[in-house]
């Protein structure tokens, strides 16, 4: 027994020498660690709708061109250097930068413009919808390409942003066998990738542009929502994403953490069955808007964000900042519902499950407020899958959803004109002004149109009515700084570092 | 003897063809289009059909389970609708990882929980005997969820003796394995008390003393061989279960198994993964099973296998 007490002992303190040596060691090394609660499945920078993916793509890849850091919109030169559009909006020429050399060695040229952005015509890619309109990529000279459209196109820079620089001769030699071990011309080189542990990448000493603070960057899946706070809190990471507002007071207590928000490009809505009765009828889908309680929701259910006034969220194109949010009008909703047509009947409200957050508690708050009015509501809370089955066959009365986006286009294009969901609303009026707005290559004239249709969505009460604007919360470890989120929630890491 | 085994086997194969016919069939009973959700919001019926095409969804269910069976029996699980690898390769990634939290785990509670249940059995009311009574009640209705979350911020936030989640290190490995183990653990407890208060009661145990052999060696050559025949049985049904994927343990420490494979293969209605996913925690568990039952007939003198 005595031995067996002296050979534990004698164990515990080997692993304690071994792993404080270990720690010494690290010391010298500067190293970021990010958590969010979402792993990463598969790195082709084109073909995935996962959000992490493209937190990694912003280090290892770059783009033609990039959000101004300042204020987090417009645009500024990153591989290419000016740009100018022709004047019918169908074709897009870039003046590319010279000298860049991508991580296996080959330079950045016209030609990995072309095998990059053609693969939208050859390949069916998650991020085909950016490219749609895409006739092909002309090239001028080694240094000059021309993106030419199928017709006016007014979101060629937004989609660049998402749509990183390949390298020509790899991507032709390997294919998508390219994304085992991705090649880009940016800040970090490729480091390696456990399944379901981390992402690794490394500081670029060749890097063109400014070169990284840290020697390291380390991305972590961490799903479970408690240990991604225990984990900020310990120090054992250092940016955490994806907090929420029940997780905040204990941080607050908690000197080393700071706590971080910013508002998202992403609003939720209640989307309406517009070709049903009763929300065929104008007065009742008014008295759903006067019913819902925007101000509270947002103060007490989420803590943060703010109440929508229309489709399009602060912080992108045509954002409207004069409008303010419908206010709650019990007595007048109530005697909207009367005068309408509604007979009282019970309507379902489809709900996906864990796709948005706090969906149940923000339903049940709208589902009791209806009823206060006069509104019978049956939440019926789905797995996705089958609620977008659902939802796609028009199989609903109310849906809730959510839509996030750099530009309002995709949007109006999809949801209204395409009526993807099948809500069955036909506005002649609404369809020609989103056909218009998609030509518009004047910056000023589009945003009047974006808010002409915005207009029409808000008086008609048709087919969505936004309720709120979400926050994305962060916590970061005391000292951090030099990164920054934009409103798609993808955060641009390169050059966070702790502060000497 | 070997009769015996081949006979099992061969049951076992028998199982193993059920399984996959079973989870074949719910999967693809269940609602929910994979090829819708795997295309983003805004695709067409047009893309969908064509994905369904080549997912090869369109063809008579019999014939989509042949055409997988045929792949099985040559090693193809099928490819992850989501990662774009062979799923067998990507389960393999995860095997070490569960198998030194099952090993951990279980093998942490035998050593913790044998001794303890003996012990308790044989110094009957006792401080040792309440103590292990408690262990037992305790460990068995303690939530998973609740001791796992309990623990990190204990011995990570609070005394940052230990890290809060991650797979690689000894300290990494010792709050999972506790969680996973505990209820085993209590288990394990109850019944090697219990064994071992029947035993020390039975008759042949009087006559063994009378000859004068010592109580330590009482316990060592009786109880103990005859409590682990009960054990046994226990231990390697829960090694076997664990080994398909100890889901919530992992999910909350974030450790990269089968476990935490399984849950976003199912939410993502990743088909494929899901499918071999099954197959091979079946593999394991009608394989582990095959073993204890063999074990169990070596130890036992009593059992005739003919």
């Amino acid at each position: 027994m005595k031995k067996f007490i002296k050979v534990t002992i004698l164990l515990v303190l080997l692993t304690l020498m071994l792993v404080s040596s270990c720690l010494v060691g690290f010391a010298k090394e500067k190293v970021i660690t990010f958590a969010r609660p979402e792993d990463i499945f598969y790195l082709d920078p084109y073909n995935t709708n996962v959000l992490s993916s493209s937190i990694i793509d912003y280090l290892i890849y770059d783009r033609l061109v990039d959000h101004n850091p300042e204020t987090g919109v417009g645009f500024v030169p990153a591989l290419a250097t000016e740009w100018s559009v022709s004047p019918d909006g169908t074709a897009y020429t870039f003046k590319l930068r010279q000298g860049v050399k991508f991580h296996n060695g080959e330079p950045f040229d016209a030609e990995c413009v072309k095998v990059s952005l053609e693969r939208f015509l050859n390949e069916k890619l998650f991020k085909n919808s950016f490219w749609e309109t895409l006739k092909e990529v002309e090239i001028v000279d080694d240094y000059t390409v021309i993106v030419r459209y199928k017709v006016p196109n007014v979101l060629c820079l937004t989609s660049l942003i998402l749509t990183p620089m390949l390298p020509a001769k790899a991507f032709t030699e390997k294919g998508v066998a390219l994304f085992d071990h991705p090649i880009g011309t940016g800040a970090f080189t490729w480091g390696h990738w456990i399944r379901g542990q981390e992402i690794v990448v490394n500081k670029n000493p060749d890097y063109w542009g400014k070169p990284a603070y840290v020697d390291k960057f380390i991305y972590l899946p961490i799903i479970e929502d408690s240990t991604r706070l225990a984990a900020i809190l310990t120090g054992e990471i250092d940016i955490a994403d994806s907090m929420s507002a029940d997780q905040v007071p204990m941080t607050e207590a908690e000197p080393n953490v700071e706590i971080a928000k910013m508002l998202a490009w992403d609003q939720n809505y209640i989307g309406l069955k517009a070709d049903t009765p009763p929300m065929t009828d104008k007065k009742f889908r008014q008295a759903i808007n006067m019913a819902i309680d925007r101000e509270n929701i947002v103060k007490f259910i989420f803590k943060g964000g703010r109440p929508s006034t229309g489709n399009i969220p602060q912080g992108i194109v045509g954002f409207d900042d004069s409008l303010t949010p419908v206010k709650q009008d019990i007595e007048k909703a109530k005697q909207l519902v009367k005068e309408s047509i509604y007979d009282g009947r019970e309507l379902s409200f489809i709900i996906p499950m864990g796709w948005y957050p706090k969906e149940k508690d923000v339903t049940q708050a709208i589902q009791a407020q209806l009823m206060e009015v006069g509104i019978n509501v049956k939440l019926e809370l789905i797995d996705g899958a089958v609620y977008r089955e659902k939802r796609a066959a028009g199989n609903y009365d109310f849906y809730w959803s959510g839509y996030a986006a750099d530009d309002i286009d995709f949007y109006l294009w999809n949801v209204i004109h395409s009526d993807l969901m099948s809500t069955g609303y036909k506005n002649e009026e609404l369809n020609k002004l989103i056909e218009d707005q998609r030509q518009e290559v004047d910056s000023e004239k589009r945003i009047e149109i974006l808010r002409k249709i915005q207009n029409i969505i808000n008086t008609e009460v048709a087919p969505q009515i936004f309720v709120y604007q979400m926050e994305n919360l962060y916590f970061q470890r005391k000292g951090i700084t030099g990164y920054r989120y934009y409103g798609n929630k993808i955060p641009d890491l390169r050059y966070a570092h702790y502060e000497e | 003897m070997r009769k015996y085994i081949i006979k099992r086997i061969l049951w076992c194969f028998l199982v193993l063809f059920g399984v996959s016919v079973i989870s074949f069939g719910i999967l693809h009973l269940t609602p929910g289009d994979p090829a819708r959700l795997l295309l983003s919001d805004g695709a067409t019926q047009q893309e969908i059909n064509e994905l369904r095409e080549k997912m090869g969804l369109n063809k008579p269910i019999q014939v989509q389970y042949l055409i997988y069976m045929q792949g099985v029996i040559k090693g193809d699980l099928g490819t992850s609708l989501y990662f774009k690898k062979p799923n067998l390769d990507l389960i393999k990634e995860r095997i070490p990882a569960t198998l030194l939290l099952t090993s951990a785990a279980v093998f942490g509670s035998l050593l913790f929980s044998l001794p303890l249940g003996i012990i308790a059995g044989v110094k009957q009311g006792t401080f040792i005997d309440l103590f292990a009574m408690l262990f037992a009640l305790l460990g068995q209705a303690m939530s998973p969820v609740w001791l796992g979350i309990l623990l990190i911020f204990t011995f990570a936030v609070k005394l940052r003796i230990l890290p809060s989640f991650g797979y690689g290190s000894l300290q990494a490995l010792i709050m999972p394995a506790v969680t996973l183990g505990l209820p085993l653990a209590a288990l394990i407890t109850r019944l090697s008390r219990a064994g071992t208060i029947d035993i020390l009661s039975e008759d042949y145990i009087l006559a063994i003393r009378a000859k004068g052999i010592g109580e330590k060696k009482i316990i060592m050559r009786y109880v103990l061989k005859n409590v682990l025949i009960p054990i046994t049985t226990i231990v390697g049904l829960q090694f076997a279960v664990f080994m398909g994927g100890a889901v919530v343990t992992e999910s909350i420490f974030s450790w990269p198994g089968i476990g935490k494979l399984a849950i976003s293969a199912i939410y993502g209605r990743d088909f494929p993964l899901v499918q071999a996913i099954m197959l091979v925690a079946a593999t394991f568990f009608v394989s582990i099973n095959l073993l204890v039952d063999i074990v169990y007939t070596l130890l036992d003198p009593r059992v005739k296998v003919n």
